[in-house]
């Protein structure tokens, strides 16, 4: 089974990426100067009252053996306690994941669902308006901070049109809701509150969009130039020839191989589609994962840091092994193992 | 993961050596120096044109940034309460700040900050990543391999969360957000020049260098380095664009320059706070570096197609 073969060695790079991952992170966050049992106690605390913090975390043994213990229980999904907080960081991440997922997840779908169709109209009329106001939007999207963007648009649709809320997941008056998976969207489709669901997808479209400028620009540019590259292929050529609708050519046999670097680069676009949620996030007040990151960061609480470090790095790598296998669905000279 | 660069190696090598002969085939300006040549074709196009214009504006605003800025001491610490918020108007053309300080001097004396972070981020991470990119697509073998499956997971990280974790373990200042970036900036270029330093290595000319008896340093840096300066030069003034964009995304986050020192980041987070009545606190730095990030951008759009390079 030629497929499951590509799976797997994806999945073994992928798991050889974490650990790499969370090596760097461990020696970041523990092998630098600054006791994590004092920070936590404050300056007023009692030297034995630190050791006994530091014995009850493992800080007083040697650093490998803290590595070690931090995998095992990584592996049973325990990422050790909260120094602020005093409780389990796993507990806290998993309550704040759901809307960063909901967030980043809508921005994806979203920049291929704009991205691409616009690229192969640019990339098939080239030079045309499309062509021309899609190369604009794409320059700006990129050049543009994601925070200049989502204080423009909470400016423009928040203050002065009014239109959107600017802040949050869901009104106040709705926020005892709570479901299962914590995806609002579709927790709300399941318990059948359209008021919920409407709600939350009015909430959530000012920090879509502003998440997704910079990728929608990105997508748009290598689907457009990927297109023009097909269009001098041969077996375009061909199709058109034989007589095909220029729809079906363009959307049959120019979009397969034209979405493939589209996607992959999607796949790497993740990385800063996290990063741009940090600040976006900020912005919108939107209680996820960034907002309780960057909370951590600045409190200085290393087993929360390592988590969303973690997180981050495994949402990218499933992001990318996802797309990864999504190509090889679609080009199937990248599951033989041969070569593009 | 080899989707860097598709394109066949140019046969004479890149830079210098192709543009002679792309130049002798049929050029209008032949006879006139190489130099000028340059200038012209950097001169028709509009994209090199109007980016170098802009970078070099930031240059000028950031070095001469005293003696621009129509209030230079409202860069530090100063206070009139008496004009704080107040609408851009003509005496200040960006408005003030919630302490009353001219917005626009703030933001020519930031642009110090943002253009500092460039040369010290690029100027350490360019050299240290082209290192490795040269000597992993030269030597192959388990030296490429090491290299490159530690760039691989380097580049499966956003940049701006390990310099938040980084500088946040340390301690929230300019200085560490600059090494955290420093640190983690290095293997896009060292993807890069990989990925053309394994087309040339089988070239003739590095053969024949090989036949003649030079050292790995003189193949590494004399004949293989000089095919790679155009690539180099483009990808690291898109990257100032970035680093500038990055440093601002990590102040706005509170991982900056300490207050009261002006930072573009911080600028937008604290004027942000005062939206929608006074929006110039925090849009106006905002549409700064927008401007500058644009400039850096243009100019090296424009200088790939001059130097007809592809970077991933």
């Amino acid at each position: 089974m030629e497929f499951g073969r590509f799976f797997v060695r994806r999945l073994f790079w992928s798991i050889f990426v974490l650990i790499g991952l969370s090596i760097v992170i461990f020696v970041i966050a523990r092998v630098v100067p600054g006791d994590p049992a004092r920070i936590a106690l404050g300056p007023v605390a009692t030297a034995e009252q630190v050791a006994d913090l530091r014995a009850e975390m493992g800080l007083d043994k040697p650093p490998v053996t803290q590595y070690l213990t931090y995998i095992a229980g990584l592996t049973r999904g325990d990422m050790g306690m909260s120094l602020l907080s005093r409780r389990s960081v796993s507990r806290d991440i998993f309550e704040v994941l759901p809307a960063t997922v909901e967030l980043v997840l809508f921005t994806m779908l979203l920049t291929v669902v704009v991205a691409l169709p616009i690229g192969v109209v640019s990339g098939r009329f080239k030079d045309g308006v499309v062509d021309n106001l899609g190369r604009m939007y794409a320059l700006i999207g990129v050049v543009m901070p994601s925070f200049l963007i989502a204080l423009l648009l909470q400016l423009v649709a928040g203050y002065w049109v009014q239109v959107l809320p600017v802040n949050g997941r869901i009104d106040a008056t709705l926020a005892e809701f709570q479901g299962a998976t914590g995806l609002l969207l579709v927790d709300s489709i399941v318990a059948g509150r359209f008021d919920i669901f409407s709600d939350a997808l009015r909430h959530l479209i000012l920090p879509v969009l502003a998440l997704s400028a910079a990728s929608i620009g990105q997508i748009t540019r290598i689907t457009r130039s990927s297109v023009i590259d097909v269009s001098r292929k041969d077996y375009i050529e061909a199709a058109r020839a034989f007589g095909l609708s220029e729809a079906r050519v363009l959307f049959k046999y120019m979009l397969r191989p034209a979405s493939i670097p589209a996607l992959t680069i999607l796949g790497l676009e993740a990385a800063s589609l996290i990063a741009n949620a940090f600040v976006v996030e900020m912005v919108f007040s939107w209680p996820g994962v960034a907002s309780y990151g960057v909370r951590t960061i600045l409190q200085k609480d290393f087993n929360a840091v390592m988590g969303v470090v973690i997180i981050s790095g495994l949402f990218f790598l499933v992001a990318n092994l996802v797309i990864d296998i999504l190509v090889g669905f679609i080009d199937p000279r990248i599951r033989m193992g041969g070569r593009r | 993961m080899g989707r860097a660069m598709q394109k066949q190696p140019d046969p004479v090598g890149r830079g210098e050596t192709s543009e002679h002969t792309r130049t002798a085939i049929a050029d209008p300006l032949e006879g006139l120096s190489h130099a000028y040549m340059r200038w012209h074709r950097f001169r028709s196009n509009p994209s090199a044109l109007i980016g170098g214009a802009i970078v070099t504006s930031v240059i000028i605003l950031a070095i001469f940034a005293p003696w621009i800025a129509p209030f230079p001491e409202h860069a530090g610490d100063f206070i009139d309460f008496r004009n704080r918020h107040a609408a851009p108007s003509w005496a200040h053309w960006m408005g003030t700040d919630n302490v009353g300080r001219d917005v626009m001097s703030r933001v020519i004396f930031a642009f110090r900050i943002s253009l500092t972070l460039v040369v010290v981020i690029l100027g350490i991470a360019v050299p240290f990543g082209v290192t490795l990119g040269l000597i992993a697509g030269y030597f192959g073998g388990i030296v490429e391999i090491v290299i490159m499956r530690i760039t691989d997971i380097a580049l499966a990280l956003p940049p701006l969360i390990l310099a938040l974790a980084v500088s946040a373990v340390l301690a929230p200042t300019l200085t560490n957000a600059m090494i955290a970036l420093t640190l983690l900036w290095w293997n896009w270029h060292t993807r890069l020049i990989y990925s053309i330093t394994r087309q040339l290595r089988e070239e003739p000319f590095v053969e024949a260098a090989r036949l003649m008896g030079a050292s790995r340093r003189h193949i590494l840096f004399r004949e293989l380095l000089p095919n790679c300066v155009s690539a180099i030069t483009v990808k690291t003034t898109l990257d100032a664009g970035f680093v500038i964009l990055i440093g601002a995304s990590l102040s706005f986050l509170g991982i900056g320059a300490e207050p009261p020192t002006p930072d573009l980041g911080t600028m937008v987070s604290s004027g942000g706070g005062y939206l929608p009545e006074s929006w110039w606190e925090s849009i106006m730095p905002g549409v700064a570096i927008l401007y500058a990030i644009l400039g850096f951008n243009l100019l090296g759009d424009g200088l790939r197609d001059l130097f007809d390079v592809e970077i991933s």
